[in-house]
């Protein structure tokens, strides 16, 4: 679709422009204000410069959950992209299977996260869960509250459960909107199934997948909701992700102002990130 | 190939259903029952967590609290978003990728940054 320049469109971009301004700009210069002092309670600070954020940068806690947060992001990423394109690809594309399917995997989006964590958490455990119970009958020695390879693992399986659909409402969308007339010049050249995916779907499924890819890291990135009820971090430290970690320096410690460096930190990274990706997926749209 | 294809959905959808089927089972069970049985479907078949959750007002105004914050949130936040969404896929205009990255990044925010903001406002 072609669109026309006007800078009147401002106009209605003011409201929402007010709104996160707000929304946005007062958190974080508070944030950053605390990043830089020392508190004492009740509204007494001092100037600390950056003393926060070298003690962040250089902390062995700080650097073991931001290397647990990249692992579980990445894996995924590698397990909810493939699957969510493999099963958008599976759907039916029409008859009674279209809403069918549509409304049972958005179900999983619709429940709210800690909930999620809640159910997860009891449909899991070792005695009385479906899971916990069904693996260790089948001989496995699994219990999440205990080892935390199994932690890990139910972590995955409970985010992979709850947002895969996500990525297949994405990439079903972008799938559909593909004309018939490019699978018959397909079929005209002799196109094999794997060509038509790669040289046709995926081309197509280009900016949906961008969208998806970085809603998914965003949100995993950042996951706190859902760990936090199903493990709470532990056993031990083992699945105590960055934003957990941030609470519990925050809250549990109330270590004010390394916990405002080490949140800036992590929205620097996040945003950094994003921004890169971003910029590389659009790169080649301004050019068309 | 037709009928290989629906396997893929068909696993994935019974994957999906599994914890809901089992938070369903658990709604019609008894506290005891959940804690000391392990069983697919429910034994002593119960509506008593329903008619706590109805008629306890500890429980039920949790769900009035959700809806009017709901109604408020949608109110605000269509309001502001609607013309918005219409000016960014309609018209080009001075800095619209920016402003847009820029609307985008407030997600990744992490959570903290509003705990701050009641912070700053309860030491005033």
């Amino acid at each position: 679709m072609n669109k026309t320049h006007n800078q009147k469109a401002w106009f209605f971009v003011i409201p929402v422009f007010v709104l996160v301004a707000f929304n946005a700009v007062v958190p974080l210069m508070t944030v950053v204000n605390y990043s830089f002092q020392e508190t004492f309670g009740s509204n007494v600070f001092a100037w600390e410069g950056t003393r926060w954020f070298k003690e962040i940068l250089h902390s062995e806690r700080f650097h073991a959950s931001l290397g647990r947060q990249f692992i579980f992001t990445f894996i995924i990423l590698l397990i909810q992209l493939p699957l969510g394109i493999a099963i958008a690809l599976t759907m039916p594309k029409k008859g009674w299977g279209v809403p069918v399917c549509l409304i049972l995997m958005s179900m999983p989006l619709l429940i709210p996260w800690n909930v999620v964590g809640a159910m997860w958490n009891i449909f899991a455990l070792p005695e009385i869960g479906f899971l916990g119970n069904t693996l260790n009958s089948l001989g496995f020695d699994y219990n999440f509250t205990q080892q935390s390879g199994d932690a890990w693992f139910t972590t995955i399986l409970m985010d992979v459960w709850h947002w895969t659909s996500l990525v297949v409402l994405l990439s079903y969308a972008g799938l559909n909107s593909i004309q018939p007339a490019y699978y018959q010049a397909a079929e005209i050249d002799g196109a094999s199934r794997w060509d038509i995916f790669r040289y046709i779907e995926l081309p197509k499924m280009k900016k949906v997948l961008t969208l998806a890819i970085l809603l998914r890291f965003m949100d995993s990135f950042m996951i706190y909701t859902e760990p936090f009820v199903l493990t709470g971090g532990g056993p031990g430290n083992a699945t105590n992700f960055l934003s957990l970690d941030l609470v519990k320096m925050a809250l549990g410690q109330f270590d004010l102002g390394p916990a405002a460096a080490m949140s800036l930190i992590y929205f620097l990274i996040v945003l950094l990130i994003c921004w890169v990706f971003y910029s590389l997926m659009m790169k080649d749209e301004g050019r068309k | 190939m037709k009928k290989i294809k629906w396997v893929v959905p068909t696993f994935y959808i019974i994957f999906l259903m599994l914890p809901i089927y089992w938070l369903l089972n658990m709604s019609f069970k008894s506290t005891t029952e959940i804690i000391n049985v392990y069983s697919l479907w429910p034994q002593d078949f119960t509506l008593d967590n329903y008619k706590t959750i109805f008629t306890d007002s500890t429980w039920y105004m949790g769900y009035v609290n959700s809806i009017m914050y709901t109604v408020l949130n949608t109110i605000i936040s269509v309001s502001a978003a609607l013309p918005a969404a219409y000016a960014f896929s309609r018209y080009k205009f001075l800095g619209d990728k920016h402003l847009f990255f820029w609307l985008l990044t407030n997600r990744m925010a992490p959570p903290l940054f509003l705990l701050y903001l009641s912070f700053s406002f309860i030491h005033q």
